[in-house]
């Protein structure tokens, strides 16, 4: 099972725009789920995690493994391509 | 609406809003006269634009009784002789018919812009002094370097608007430009995307309108009074050669950051949200919830007021190069107190109309528009790119600040 971690915070604008270009790409490839975390309610995950400097981050796991981050602001195009070799 | 449009809506509101306010600048109109103004005319048998200026002539003269033509057929050698001669005078390598001399000014060819810039220089001349060099070189008078007219050195003819006088619409332009730009950093603009997205949610467009306007409003008051109080202190320092080298030291230094910035995140690939200031951003986003939330509207809206004011302040040191820069500039062209609220007034206008866009697409699409975030960043680097510009004209430059005003 795949899976979508993204990490948003109320206050970002680029999480407002991503977050529906995540929900769709999952929408349209069932074989991943999509889980939302924010980052102002989870301060110790988003340590363990190793959140730097930018948000959206989107963490994309293969079962239990990390296998790729996305950072920041991408468009659907850019999002489906990167993913596309998951 | 596609990209190009907007760009284009988008120029066409600076121009217009540029010639509006040009209206408005204290250009001074000299007393309407009836000097005799001599057209110097070289032409060449056959050649078509010549034939098109002599109708332009020709009607020009039937309308203005002071208006003589001279003509010179280019074809005989006396006559190219003296044009050589005077287009050295004029420093042009183009000898070549048409070629008119009117005062201080020279024309090589005709079509729609020299016909309104000469139509212009006509008029302007019978209403103004002015030197006819030709007459001065006719009668082997010195010609001094005060006797060219500069004018057209500042004109620029535009699609749509026409003839345009920098010097009339510069400190207009100023504020259009830096006010388009200011708006668009992405400071403060977060909370009002932020908010708005929180008061979609009600589906209210009543609600929606008053939140979001009065935000805006707030935004744009609070601007003006921290623009105009700067201003006056300003305007009393100024002359202080001290004073425009530390203002300029700061915009190099403010404009050098912004455009790292937008570097780091084009380098980096990482175009989105900086992690900066983040509890004083959660702050802000929990008050703009207690906002949406209210269900007494009134209160809602007292609370947009304070919430405006308290971002706009705490993000001040973010977004202050471009208002220091554009306030330092009117000080140095001495547009202070009552005079300067105009100027002030058309930056904040332009200061606002990004979030204006930003929301009135959020309350018509119920969505909010990945314009917002996308065009930010750019302004990080033209907005940058201008403050070094005129941070450095400050420093080494000033005299070029100064605009004149006709």
């Amino acid at each position: 099972m795949k899976k979508i971690m993204l990490i948003t915070a109320v206050w970002c604008p680029s999480c407002l725009i991503m977050r529906p270009r995540y929900q769709a790409y999952v929408q349209k490839h069932l074989e991943f789920s999509f889980e939302e975390v924010d980052f102002d309610d989870n301060p110790s995950l988003v340590k363990k995690l190793s959140v730097a400097k930018t948000l959206p981050v989107a963490i994309i796991y293969t079962g239990e493994r990390e296998v790729v981050r996305l950072i920041g602001e991408l468009s659907a195009q850019n999002v489906e391509e990167k993913l596309s070799t998951i | 609406m596609k990209k190009s449009h907007l760009a284009l809506a988008i120029t066409s509101i600076m121009m217009a809003a540029t010639v509006i306010f040009s209206s408005s600048s204290p250009v001074s109109v000299a007393a309407a006269g009836d000097n005799p103004v001599t057209v110097y005319f070289f032409y060449t048998p056959g050649c078509g634009q010549c034939a098109e200026e002599r109708t332009f002539l020709n009607n020009k003269i039937e309308q203005v009784t002071t208006l003589s033509v001279i003509e010179y057929d280019f074809s005989l050698t006396e006559n190219r002789a003296i044009l050589t001669d005077v287009a050295a005078i004029f420093e042009e390598t183009t000898v070549a018919t048409p070629f008119t001399v009117v005062g201080g000014l020279y024309y090589v060819g005709f079509n729609s812009a020299v016909r309104r810039s000469l139509d212009k220089t006509i008029d302007r001349y019978i209403a103004n002094d002015y030197v006819d060099i030709m007459a001065k070189y006719l009668s082997d008078e010195p010609i001094l370097e005060t006797d060219f007219d500069r004018t057209r050195d500042y004109e620029y003819d535009l699609p749509i608007i026409g003839l345009v006088d920098v010097r009339n619409v510069s400190l207009g332009i100023v504020a259009v430009l830096l006010g388009f730009i200011d708006g668009i950093n992405p400071c403060a603009m977060w909370v009002l995307i932020f908010l708005i997205s929180l008061v979609l949610g009600s589906k209210d467009k009543k609600r929606i309108w008053l939140i979001g306007g009065l935000f805006l409003l707030t935004s744009g008051i609070f601007y003006f009074l921290i623009m105009m109080a700067w201003l006056n202190t300003v305007a009393l320092l100024v002359a202080k050669t001290a004073f425009q080298i530390v203002i300029g030291s700061l915009a190099l230094i403010a404009g050098g950051y912004n455009i790292y910035s937008f570097v780091k995140a084009k380098v980096k690939q990482e175009e989105g949200c900086e992690v900066t200031n983040v509890t004083m951003k959660q702050k802000m986003a929990a008050k703009a919830r207690q906002i949406a939330n209210a269900t007494s509207l009134p209160l809602a809206l007292v609370g947009v007021v304070g919430l405006a004011i308290i971002v706009n302040a705490v993000e001040l040191a973010c977004s202050t190069g471009l208002p220091l820069v554009f306030t330092q500039v009117l000080a140095l062209n001495g547009i202070t107190g009552v005079g300067s609220i105009g100027y002030v007034l058309l930056y904040i206008l332009f200061f606002l109309i990004d979030d204006l866009v930003v929301f009135g697409i959020a309350v018509f699409t119920l969505k909010v528009s990945p314009l917002a975030t996308k065009i930010g960043r750019y302004a990080h680097l033209v907005g940058g790119l201008i403050m070094i510009v005129i941070g450095f004209l400050m420093i080494f430059f000033p005299e070029i600040l100064l605009f004149s005003f006709l």
